[in-house]
């Protein structure tokens, strides 16, 4: 880095990019502040709309609504379980299967890239795949979040093509020393893979966390595996319902309610927390400039 | 003792064997991908009957009637006739476009920008920020887009004051400007999250690389050109023609969110028109067809992709 | 080397064992076993005699898991643990445990029959015709002929309507038996203000409330500092154009709400209602509102909650709404005490020779409710427990709640209780008394009065209603002369009967994967693609955007559409009043 002398076009430059980065900036983080604001803003105040990025009449209403659903304790316990253990079976596969993909030499090379490439592609319709998932009792069961999405093809290909950058020369030496492939994927490769796997990884986890849709369709109605997000999704829904197109019978209910507005805001705000809370600490392994070089010396 | 070393010549046999442990790491996962990726495939055998779901799945299966290609040729009549298939499919191809154009260099260029942010505190902050609106769900995102193009919205306030109109513009009704607001949108909602991979990818640049390129007194554009790019060029590529396969689908909730019965001929993309005409009808075959079209388009637009990058000298994922 | 390979070997079959353990089905759900404390002795006989006495007071626990479509209406108990459901569990023996599609369904149901895994009862409201190929109820009507007199009962004529061509029963209505004597949920709204600014001038017709719009918003173009709305819809999501778009048109033209359909009451012939020639009069009224600047620009796209809070903040002069979709934007307006800008809502049709449908009978319309599924272990103790539903005294409990805690009879009235009608301002209420949570999707009687002579309905009760409006509309009533909304509107006999019942849930009785659904659903999206170009047009372009509307569906084939209707209704309403 050429931190000793600056030249006025690397003043420019900073300027460009500071200003471009500012705008990029509030962009980004006025929708946050306004979630937040109408999450803990009176709900009835919120129906009136214009709330921007700080709450008018601060409450926690909105969300003491939240923890009349039992349920959602349980499914955020759910959802952290299948965010561990399905980043690590996922981690651990990808990088292990990215790594023998990598290698030139591997007889199936093109045969396996090829079968695991379209996967991202091919769609074989809801009925099919849910026969196979049946099949195998994965249905109502909380194996179905883990198995069937075990590997991501995209992320498969991210870490094999950046195992395939690695100096071939790193893996030569520890041959020549006798080690074996599997050896040589768990000594040599993982450690070099950090900054990719951190990545990868985050990728697995948040989907993981933000999915509520396998649950939708494979176990809507097991509570004991039932997830965070479909809990969020279910009370959303009752929220909206109350002002559906319904019959006469609906209206027979008497209570004063949270308006869905502020439910949503609610339930977007605990739905995010846990991941920026975890965040910075996956950051630093792909912001803090580990590299290479400093690896190999 | 003896060597796992690569590059021995010898018979099937003899490499299989001494490829057993690359072998041992991987059939496992080609068992999977076998059984829970292809066996499903088999049906797509629906797609060439008149399937209705009549208890047992595979009795209605196996007892439908077989039609052939009826359902591909309802499909390419309504292609030819310019029907609501093939809007559909002009309104999907032509949203990945403008998303691939300009969706696809934003996150770089906004890679290489933190990265060449020296405040570490505020690359780091700006960085988090910038991500949030991707675990915005669309339908909160959508309710302020909404709000923000409205007559009496912001944008509108501004274009007034900057005097660029004179008449407050109904943004979300005119189906001229859907694409163009989706993209917008697209792109700001995944610019941070996009972002993260060339951050990585930028990370594992050699340091020793910036080095030389100083001591030949490069400037700080010239390091970015020369020295960056190329070294994440084999990310950028391999993306790239994963993205490409995509071109077909590009997902259905922000274009049900965001459009409205105006502006539906723009609107309306695969995704969507499949699932109101698929299975929202009970269509299991007729949606089956459709997912089977763009199955087939996908790979093979993939593999075209792959080959023009290996053509052309870079890193290319087969 | 070779022990590593083995070790490598041996780790990935642990893991792949592991992994296909973990995923054996044992966890089957709740809906498959739930009634499995229930020996099988009592499936039903079938040489009909009387089950013995010790059956009629089965008190075992039991739980019944009941799938709901469309999310059961109001917040659904989680728990089964509420007041009134405590009541019912001591009763009967019985706990309701609630299942419910979240999003578009789908793909749930479909999964669901592919899967055969069905809870006890299914609630199903656009997917009945899946639930019926797929051979999913039980037939009811035996089962109801033997321990069901409280559902004969409840329903009455109705009864004979819920068979099927073949003459079985598959599930029991979940409309209100009986109609109830409310204000108009559907009508033309318009503020106070408005209408005490003019002196409260007669509105009948589309013009005059027009006419009374435009007059107010040149008067006071801004209210509050912000500029005055005529007139707003709702169009942005999905179905909600149908409320503020497409009903208005058809009840301005007096039609009952048939969905998009117009049935002849002599011929039952059925037509798309929009190639009928008049209903382009409501849409160029439209038109030439939207010309006039009375309507918001924004109306045909804008969010829900954007719609409600233009409401809310009182500067909409009037809507054409059902008061359920507009109400949580208007309660913001009372809390604030601006009644003047609350709505009064009025019987406007196109011309004065038309009467506002709003009160137009209907026979009752059984086309979706709670039927009990072959999975259900005991069909028996089932219907036991709808009939006990039925009953007077459960009726009664599940709409009212119980004698003393929350209701009274007082002034000759059953009425809340003090104590029931300040805990109904708080929140978290209905889950606590769990009044109400009974009444849909389960049978319910809507109006009318109990064996003692007091109303079975909270809602069905004038009384109430003239202390619950807020002194604007007292004032608005009084200068028409009336006590209520609803005496402003045609009352039911002057209307032919919709001896049909109510067809616009005529598309969920239609077969699955149909040409005809197909076809509805293709005009449809047409018509909602059209109706706001037109009303957003220039004048001039007016007939002619019209005249490609009506070629377009022509093309699309409406005109089958009708028959095949006609057909339909045929075949699902009119046996049955032919059968009466």
């Amino acid at each position: 880095m050429n931190r000793f002398r600056r030249t006025k076009g690397d003043y420019i430059i900073d300027f460009v990019i500071y200003a471009v980065t500012l705008v990029i900036l509030v962009s980004t983080l006025f929708p946050f502040l306004n979630v937040l604001a109408i999450a803990f803003n009176d709900s009835s105040d919120s129906v009136k709309g214009g709330v921007g990025i700080l709450p008018r009449i601060p409450t926690l209403d909105n969300f003491k609504e939240l923890t009349r659903f039992p349920l959602l304790l349980q499914g955020g316990l759910i959802s952290l379980l299948r965010t561990i253990v399905g980043t690590v079976c996922s981690l651990l596969s990808t990088c292990m299967l990215a790594y023998v993909l990598s290698r030139k030499d591997f007889i199936f090379k093109k045969f396996f890239t090829a079968l695991f490439l379209f996967t991202m592609y091919v769609d074989s319709g809801l009925i099919p795949h849910f026969m196979v998932i049946r099949t195998f009792g994965l249905n109502n069961s909380f194996w179905v979040y883990i198995i069937p999405g075990l590997i991501s093809a995209y992320n498969l290909i991210l870490v094999r093509s950046f195992i395939e950058q690695l100096p071939y020369s790193l893996q030569e030496s520890a041959f020549l020393d006798g080690a074996n492939d599997f050896t040589v994927f768990t000594k040599i490769i993982m450690p070099l893979c950090l900054p990719v796997t951190a990545t990868v990884g985050l990728f697995y986890a948040v989907g993981q966390w933000n999915s509520w849709f396998d649950t939708y369709l494979y176990a809507p109605f097991n509570e004991k595996i039932t997830t965070l997000q479909y809990e969020l999704m279910k009370i959303l829904q009752q929220s909206m319902s109350q002002q559906g197109n319904l019959s006469q019978a609906g209206k027979l209910a008497q209570s004063q309610s949270i308006s869905p507005l502020s439910i949503r805001m609610a339930v977007t705000v605990v739905a995010i927390l846990p991941i920026l809370l975890v965040y910075p600490f996956v950051q630093k392994y792909f912001v803090s400039g580990l590299t290479l070089g400093a690896v190999k010396s | 003792m003896q060597g796992t070393r690569p590059r021995k010549k010898g018979t099937l046999l003899e490499t299989l064997y001494r490829q057993r442990f690359l072998l041992a790491m991987s059939l496992p996962f080609f068992l999977w991908v076998l059984l829970f990726c292809y066996l499903p495939l088999a049906g797509w055998g629906m797609a060439f009957q008149d399937f209705k779901l009549r208890g047992d799945v595979l009795e209605s299966f196996f007892s439908a009637p077989f039609v052939g290609l009826k359902h591909f040729g309802d499909l390419w009549e309504d292609f030819v006739n310019q029907g609501r298939f093939f809007l559909a499919l002009r309104n999907t191809l032509a949203m990945s476009l403008l998303l691939l154009a300009f969706g696809f260099v934003t996150p770089i260029i906004f890679a290489l920008m933190l990265n060449e942010i020296r405040i570490k505190k505020f690359k780091r902050i700006t960085q988090t920020i910038s991500y949030l609106p991707h675990f915005i769900s669309w339908v909160v995102a959508a309710g302020m887009i909404s709000v923000m193009l409205s007559t009496e919205g912001p944008v509108n306030d501004l274009l007034i004051a900057l005097g660029l109109t004179d008449k407050r513009i109904t943004f979300l009704a005119d189906q001229n400007m859907f694409w163009g607001i989706m993209t917008v949108s697209e792109i700001w909602k995944e610019l941070g999250w996009n972002a993260i991979i060339f951050l990585a990818a930028i990370t594992s640049v050699d340091q020793g690389l910036y080095e030389s390129a100083e001591i030949d007194g490069a400037g700080r554009l010239r390091k970015i050109w020369y020295v960056t790019l190329p070294c994440i060029l084999p990310v950028i590529t391999v993306i790239l023609i994963m993205d490409i396969g995509w071109l077909i689908s590009v997902g259905f909730e922000k274009q049900m969110l965001l459009g409205n019965d105006m502006t539906r001929n723009a609107s309306e993309v695969l995704d969507v028109y499949a699932l109101k005409y698929g299975i929202g009808q009970s269509r299991y075959s007729f949606g089956t067809a459709i997912g089977m079209f763009k199955s087939v388009v996908s790979v093979v637009m993939v593999l075209i992709a792959n080959a023009l990058a290996k053509k052309t000298g870079e890193t290319s994922i087969l | 080397m070779k022990t590593h390979l083995w070790k490598l070997i041996a780790v990935m079959t642990a893991v792949l064992l592991i992994l296909s353990a973990c995923s054996s089905p044992s966890q089957a759900p709740a809906g498959n076993n739930s009634a499995d404390n229930q020996p099988a002795q009592n499936q039903p006989a079938d040489n009909g005699e009387a089950p013995p006495a010790a059956e009629e007071d089965d008190k075992s626990p039991i739980t019944f898991t009941i799938y709901g479509e469309d999310v059961i209406a109001n917040r659904v108990e989680e728990d089964f643990k509420g007041e009134v459901s405590q009541v019912i569990t001591a009763d009967t023996g019985v706990t309701i445990k609630y299942q419910f599609g979240v999003g578009d369904v789908s793909e749930q149901i479909t999964l669901m029959i592919a899967d055969k895994n069905y809870p006890d009862f299914i609630f199903s409201r656009s997917h009945v015709s899946n639930f019926l190929d797929a051979d999913v109820y039980i037939d009811m009507s035996p089962l109801i002929d033997q321990y069901g007199p409280n559902i004969k009962a409840l329903y009455g004529d109705a009864y004979e309507r819920m068979r099927d061509s073949e003459g079985h029963i598959h599930y029991l209505g979940q409309d209100f038996i009986n109609q109830i004597n409310e204000d108009p949920e559907d009508s033309f709204e318009i503020q106070h203000a408005v209408l005490k600014d003019q002196g409260y001038p007669e509105i009948r017709t589309l013009e005059q409330f027009k006419a009374a719009i435009k007059a107010y918003k040149e008067k006071y173009p801004e209210i509050d500092g912000q500029p005055t709305i005529g007139m707003t819809l709702t169009c942005g999501e999905g179905w909600r154009y149908f409320i503020t778009l497409i009903n208005p048109g058809l009840r301005a033209l007096g039609f009952p709400d048939d969905g998009n359909f117009y049935i002849n009451p002599e011929t039952y012939e059925v037509s798309y209602a929009f190639s009928i020639p008049e209903i382009k009069e409501y849409y160029r009224w439209m038109n030439g509102m939207y010309n006039d600047g009375l309507i918001d620009p924004d109306a045909f796209t804008q969010t829900y909650d954007e719609y409600l809070a233009k409401i809310a903040s009182g500067r909409v002069l009037a809507l054409s709404d059902g008061h359920w979709e507009y109400v949580a934007g208007e309660d913001i307006l009372s809390q604030e005490g601006k009644y003047d800008r609350t709505y009064a809502r009025l019987p406007v049709t196109l011309s004065t020779d038309i009467k506002h449908p709003a009160y137009r009978p209907s026979a009752y319309t059984p086309t979706n409710g709670v039927g009990i599924t072959q999975n259900c272990a005991d069909p028996v103790r089932a219907v036991k427990f709808l009939d006990y539903l039925c009953k007077e005294e459960t009726q009664i409990l599940s709409a009212w709640g119980i004698e003393g805690v929350h209701w009274e009879i007082k002034d000759g009235r059953r009425q809340w209780t003090e104590a029931e009608t300040a805990a109904q301002k708080l929140p978290g209420n209905d889950v606590k008394t769990a009044i109400g949570m009974m009444t849909y999707p389960w049978p319910t009687i809507g109006g009318g009065e109990d064996s003692n002579g007091y109303k079975f309905n909270p809602l069905d009760d004038g009384t109430v209603q003239w202390a619950d409006y807020n002194d604007e509309a007292k004032n608005t009533l009084t200068a028409y002369g009336v006590n209520s909304w609803k005496e402003l509107f045609p009352t039911g006999d002057q209307f032919v009967a919709s001896e049909w019942g109510q067809a616009w849930n005529l598309w969920d009785v239609q077969p699955a994967d149909s040409e005809f659904g197909m076809l509805l659903a293709e005009c449809n999206d047409l018509t909602a693609q059209y109706l706001p170009m037109v009303c957003s047009a220039s004048p001039e372009e007016f007939d002619s955007l019209w005249d490609e509307y009506l070629s377009r569906l022509d093309s699309l084939g409406v005109s089958d559409l009708g028959v095949v209707a006609t057909k339909l209704l045929a075949d699902n309403f009119y046996v049955h009043v032919a059968a009466e």
